[in-house]
C-alpha cells in the first residue's frame, strides 16, 4: 500500500507508469579535502609527553591528562583504581570537594576522572582563556589529592551502590562472563568486584595506590581546541616539570589464543535475551587490523550492515544489534551483541552464524564494500572534528604505540581494502568453532533453544 | 531511530557515531544537556542565520560553517508524541521508524544505504513537540540528501510486512530501554505520566505493547496525511555550503510538495497544581531506592522561564551545584543528582507544559522524606537569600560553556536543533543569537520570585522507586 499525499497520488503513479523506472538521487558535487588537524608533541625530561592540537572555531579548550594507573596496577584488589579515581575529586591542593568543583565551574567545566585498564585520566573542558588555570587545577588533583579519610566510607558506599546497579544490567552480566572466558586470569578479564572485597579496601590502600602509581613517567598531557600555546606550555612545565618517576610494571602479555565456551546466565522472566558472540582477533598494530575493522563494519558494525539488516530490518528480532572490534594494548576481540526477543533467541543466533558463513564463503559485492568504505571515511572525518574526538584518536595511538602518521594514512588503509580481503578476514579470524557464546535470558525458555545451535563449539 | 533520550549534545558529538542504534546502555539515566547563551564578551561568535519560507509553507533555515567539510541536514515535523491517537500510545515514535521504511523512489534500507554509502550518518528521534530526521554528510553530497528527504516528505510506500517488522523493532526498543533494565523509565518516561493531568502530556509516550501491535496501515496513512506536510515542518541545513545554491536546491526539490490544511491545535494545557503529589512505583530489577521530584515550569519564553534556566544550573547541573553539595557531599545520601528542564531534550526544544526534574538513586538507609527535606532546605535558602554575584556569574559561565559545546560539535546537531526549534515554535530562528540578552535580563530578585512561585511544594510531584522483586510482587 502506498502512503502519499492524496493530491500527488495520481501524478506519482502516472510518473512511475510512464517512465517505468524510479528517479535516481542526484550525485552531488566534488568532494572537498579534509586533513586531520596538525598536532605537535614534545617531551619533558621526566618522560611526560605533551601533545597540543590547536583546533576549531569555538572558544573552548580541553585538557586531558592520562597517568599509567589503571586497573592493571591494582593487584588483586579489583576496583582499587576506580576507588582512587573517585577520591581524587574529594579535595586537592588547598581546596575541599566543594571548592574544587566551584573552581572548575568558574572556568565553565567540571573535572572528569576516568579509569581504564591501563590508565587513570583527569580532564577538564573550559572556556579558552582558562586553559592554563585548568592545567594547574588538574595538577592539584593528580599530584596533591587530599584523599580525606572522613569521606572514604561515603565514596566507597557510592561505588558499592553502582556495583549493585551494574550487576542488574544484562549487558554487564554478559560482558563480564564473556571477557572472563577470553582472558581467563589476565587483568583484561577484570569485571565487577565481589562486594565484600570492595568493602575491604581501605583509605590506606587508596593512598598507597596513588603514591605508587601517580607519577611522571608514562603520563601524557593532551590539550585541544583554542588556547594560548605559550601560556599552556609554560603552565605544564611549571605544574608537572618536577614530577618524579616511579618504577612501573610491564604489561603481562594477554592470552590471544581462542578459548571457545558457551555460557547461559539465568534472568527469570526476562523479555529479551542478551547475546554476546565473539573471539580474539588482532590488535591495532597488526597489518590485518584495518581489514578486520572494515570487515566488521560490513558484517555487523553499522546500520546498513548485514547482521543488522537481517536481525532488525528483516526479522524484527531486536532493536540494537551491533558488532565491534574491542581493543586493549596487545589485544583485540570481535564481538556481536544483541538484545533479542526471548522466544527467537535460537533463531537469532542461527542468523548471525548464517551471515558470518555467507561472508566466509563469498566476497561481498564491490558496491556494498564501497558504501561501507565511504561510511568509514565519513565517520573518520567526524571523529576527528571535535576536541574530544581528536584527543581520543591521539590516546589510541599512544596506547598502542602507533606513530602519528597512522592517523594521516587511516583513510588510505580503509580505501585499500578489497572484497577478497573482507572474505579472507572473515575466514581467517571468525572461526565459528573458536567462538564464545554468552546468553543472559529466561531459564524457562532459552536453554532449550541454545541446545539446537550446532555450528558453534559446545 | 529512537525516542531519543540518548541525544545529548555533548556526549553525542564525542561518541563514535552509532547512527540508528542506541549508544551503549548506561547504568544510570543521563542528565539533560546544558545549553545556553553566547557571551556578550564574545559577540563575534554569532551563528549565521538565513531564513526563508517556501510558498508551500516549508520553513527553511541555512547556516554556513566551514570548519569541517560536511553538511548537516535536519527536517523537523511539528508533531511530537504528545499529540498521538488516544488508543495508539507510542504511535508517533513507531511512525518515526516507518519514515525509514521506504518512499516513492527509495525502497526499504535504501535511504540508510544512501546516507551511509555517501559517507554520512543519520538518525531520527521523537520528542514532546516534534519528530526529527537528520543526517551529516560530506558537504558535496548535500543535494543527494535533500532529494531523499523531499522524496519521503512527498509520500511513503510502506507494506504491511514493513509495518509488522518495525512493530517488532519498536517493541524490542521498549524492552531494551525500559522493561529489561533497572530504572528503565525512571524518571524520563515515568515522571510526565505522574506530574501531568492532561492526557496529551500524561500518557506513555513509548507506548503500551498492545497499542503498538494494534497499529494499522490506515493509521499510518492518516498520520502521514495529517502531519507530514511542508507547512508543518522546518528544514535546516548547517555546514560548509553555499547559501544561495542551497536555497536553490531546496526550492527545486521541495517547492512542489503541496501544503495540507492543519487540524486545529489540541488543548495541551495543564491546570495549575495546588497540592503536592506523591507516587510510588515498584521496580523488580532495581537494587536500590530512587526518588525524583518535578515542578511545572513557567511558560516558555517568559522572564521566569529564563530564570528557571539559571536556577537549573545553580541547583543541579554539575558537582558545584547546590543539591550536589548538599545531598551528595554534605549528607552523603547518594553519589549524584541528575535531571534538568526537559529530560528528553533541553530547555529550548519543546513547546508546551514541561517540568524541571531532579532525580537520584540513593542509599537504602536514607528515606525519601529525608531527601525531600534536604532539597526543601536548599530551596528555602534560594527563597530567602538572593544569589551572590559569584553564584550568578558561575551559572552564566556554565550556560555559556554549554552553549559553545552545543553549537560546536562536529555533527552540528546542536546548532541545527536550536535553529529548527526556534523556527518551528517561534518562527524566529535568529533567537539563537539573542539568548544571551534574554538570560542577561534575569535578576537575583526574579530568581527568588521564581523559586517561590514555581518551586513551591504545591507545584511538586514526587515519584519514588521501591526496589526489588518483593516490592514488585506486592504491587501486583
Amino acid at each position: 500500500m502506498a502512503i502519499r499525499k492524496p493530491v500527488l497520488l495520481l501524478l506519482a503513479a502516472l510518473l512511475i507508469n510512464t517512465s517505468g523506472a524510479r528517479e535516481m538521487p542526484p550525485a552531488g558535487g566534488e568532494p572537498k579535502p579534509f586533513k586531520v588537524p596538525a598536532s605537535t608533541t614534545m617531551s619533558l625530561p621526566n618522560d611526560i609527553k605533551i601533545t597540543l592540537v590547536p583546533f576549531g572555531t569555538i572558544p573552548k579548550a580541553t585538557v586531558s591528562i592520562t597517568v599509567p594507573a589503571g586497573n592493571r596496577y591494582e593487584g588483586d584488589q579489583a576496583w582499587l583504581a576506580d576507588l582512587a579515581g573517585e577520591m581524587l575529586t574529594e579535595g586537592a591542593g588547598d581546596r575541599d570537594a566543594d571548592a574544587l568543583a566551584a573552581a572548575a565551574a568558574d572556568m565553565g567545566g567540571e573535572i572528569g576522572v576516568g579509569v581504564s585498564v591501563d590508565t587513570t585520566s583527569a580532564g577538564l573542558d573550559v572556556l579558552s582563556e582558562f586553559a592554563p588555570e585548568a592545567i594547574a587545577l588538574l595538577a592539584d588533583v593528580l599530584r596533591r589529592p587530599a584523599l580525606p579519610a572522613d569521606q572514604f566510607d561515603r565514596v566507597r558506599g557510592n561505588l558499592l551502590k553502582n556495583l549493585a546497579i551494574a550487576r542488574q544490567q544484562p549487558q554487564t552480566q554478559a560482558d563480564e562472563v564473556f571477557r572472563k572466558q577470553l582472558f581467563r586470569d589476565h587483568v583484561y578479564s577484570v569485571g565487577l568486584p565481589d562486594p565484600e572485597a570492595l568493602q575491604a579496601i581501605t583509605i590506606d590502600d587508596v593512598r598507597r595506590f596513588v603514591n605508587d602509581n601517580f607519577a611522571a613517567n608514562g603520563t601524557r598531557i593532551y590539550v585541544a581546541g583554542q588556547f594560548d600555546r605559550d601560556a599552556v606550555v609554560a603552565a605544564i612545565k611549571q605544574q608537572f616539570g618536577d614530577w618524579k618517576p616511579v618504577p612501573r610494571r610491564a604489561l603481562v602479555a594477554p592470552p590471544t589464543d581462542p578459548a571457545p565456551g558457551r555460557h547461559f546466565i539465568a534472568r527469570p522472566d526476562a523479555p529479551q535475551s542478551t547475546l554476546y558472540l565473539g573471539l580474539p582477533v588482532v590488535d591495532p598494530t597488526h597489518p590485518d587490523y584495518a581489514k578486520v575493522s572494515v570487515m566488521n563494519t560490513l558484517l555487523g558494525g553499522s546500520f546498513a550492515s548485514r547482521i543488522t539488516s537481517n536481525l532488525r530490518e528483516d526479522k524484527g528480532y531486536t532493536y540494537s544489534p551491533r558488532s565491534r572490534v574491542s581493543v586493549n594494548k596487545q589485544s583485540g576481540y570481535w564481538v556481536q551483541t544483541a538484545d533479542v526477543t526471548t522466544n527467537v533467541t535460537g533463531p537469532a543466533i542461527e542468523e548471525i552464524i548464517n551471515e558470518i558463513e555467507r561472508l566466509q564463503n563469498e566476497a561481498p559485492p564491490s558496491e556494498e564494500l564501497a558504501r561501507i568504505k565511504n561510511y568509514r571515511t565519513g565517520t573518520f572525518v567526524l571523529g576527528n572534528a571535535t576536541r574530544g574526538g581528536l584527543i581520543g584518536q591521539l590516546q589510541f595511538l599512544d596506547t598502542h604505540g602507533l606513530d602519528k602518521s597512522h592517523l594521516e594514512t587511516a583513510v588510505q588503509r580503509i580505501n585499500a581494502v578489497t572484497p577478497d580481503d573482507v572474505q579472507q578476514m572473515a575466514e581467517r579470524y571468525l572461526n565459528l568453532k573458536d567462538m564464545t557464546l554468552v546468553v543472559v535470558g529466561d531459564p524457562a525458555i532459552v536453554p532449550e533453544q541454545l541446545e539446537s545451535v550446532e555450528r558453534l563449539a559446545r | 531511530m529512537s525516542l531519543l533520550r540518548f541525544l545529548i549534545f555533548v556526549s553525542l558529538a564525542a561518541l563514535p557515531l552509532a547512527a540508528c542504534t542506541p549508544t551503549t546502555p548506561r547504568t544510570t539515566p543521563d542528565s539533560t544537556a546544558a545549553s545556553a547563551p553566547a557571551s556578550a564578551t564574545t559577540a563575534a561568535f554569532q551563528i549565521p542565520v538565513h531564513y526563508r519560507t517556501l510558498t508551500n509553507g516549508l520553513k527553511v533555515v541555512v547556516s554556513e560553517d566551514t570548519s569541517v567539510p560536511t553538511a548537516t541536514i535536519a527536517v523537523y515535523y511539528n508533531i511530537g508524541f504528545r499529540i498521538e491517537p488516544r488508543d495508539r500510545t507510542g504511535f508517533a515514535h513507531l511512525f518515526e521508524h516507518l519514515m525509514f521504511q521506504g518512499s516513492e523512489n527509495l525502497g526499504k534500507m535504501e535511504f540508510i544505504k544512501l546516507v551511509q554509502g555517501n559517507g554520512g550518518v543519520l538518525n531520527g528521534s521523537t520528542r514532546f513537540d516534534f519528530t526529527n530526521y537528520f543526517q551529516v554528510v560530506p558537504s558535496h553530497k548535500l543535494e543527494t540528501i535533500l532529494w531523499a528527504e523531499a522524496d519521503r516528505m512527498r509520500g511513503l510506500d510502506i507494506t504491511q510486512e514493513n509495518l509488522v517488522n518495525q512493530q517488532g523493532v519498536v517493541k524490542n526498543e521498549v524492552k531494551v530501554n525500559v522493561l529489561n533494565r533497572p530504572y528503565g523509565g525512571f524518571p524520563w518516561l515515568d515522571m510526565p505520566q505522574y506530574a501531568n493531568e492532561n492526557w496529551y502530556n500524561a500518557h506513555n509516550f513509548y507506548g503500551d505493547l498492545e497499542d503498538l501491535d494494534a497499529a494499522t496501515l490506515e493509521d499510518v496513512q492518516a498520520f502521514f496525511d495529517t502531519y507530514y506536510s511542508p507547512n508543518n515542518a522546518v528544514l535546516v541545513v548547517v555546514g560548509d555550503v553555499d547559501i544561495e545554491a542551497t536555497f536553490a536546491m531546496i526550492e527545486e526539490h521541495f517547492s512542489d510538495i503541496p501544503a495540507v490544511a492543519q487540524p486545529p491545535a489540541a488543548d495541551i494545557s495543564e491546570p495549575r497544581q495546588t497540592q503536592p503529589k506523591r507516587f510510588s512505583k515498584a521496580d523488580a530489577l532495581a537494587p536500590k531506592p530512587a526518588i525524583a521530584l518535578a515542578w511545572h515550569m513557567p511558560k516558555r519564553g517568559t522572564p521566569e522561564y529564563f530564570a528557571m534556566g539559571v536556577i537549573n544550573q545553580v541547583l543541579m547541573q554539575g558537582s558545584d551545584s547546590l543539591l550536589h553539595q548538599s545531598i551528595v557531599n554534605d549528607k552523603g545520601y547518594t553519589d549524584r543528582v541528575f535531571g534538568g528542564i526537559n529530560m528528553l531534550g533541553n530547555m529550548y526544544n519543546y513547546n508546551g507544559p514541561m517540568t524541571l526534574t531532579a532525580a537520584t538513586i540513593h542509599n537504602p538507609d536514607v528515606t525519601a522524606d529525608q531527601i525531600i527535606d534536604a532539597i526543601e532546605q536548599t530551596l528555602d535558602r534560594l527563597r530567602t537569600t538572593p544569589l551572590t554575584d559569584e553564584q550568578f556569574e558561575r551559572a552564566m559561565v556554565k550556560l555559556r560553556s554549554g552553549f559553545y559545546d552545543a553549537v560546536g560539535g562536529s555533527t552540528r546537531f546542536g546548532t541545527a536543533d536550536l535553529l529548527a526549534s526556534f523556527a518551528l515554535f517561534d518562527d524566529d530562528p535568529g533567537r539563537i543569537n539573542r539568548l544571551e540578552s534574554e538570560f542577561d535580563a534575569v535578576t537575583p530578585e526574579l530568581i527568588q520570585r521564581t523559586v517561590r512561585e514555581y518551586l513551591r511544594p504545591t507545584n511538586r510531584t514526587v515519584l519514588t522507586i521501591e526496589p526489588g522483586a518483593a516490592a514488585a510482587a506486592k504491587g501486583d
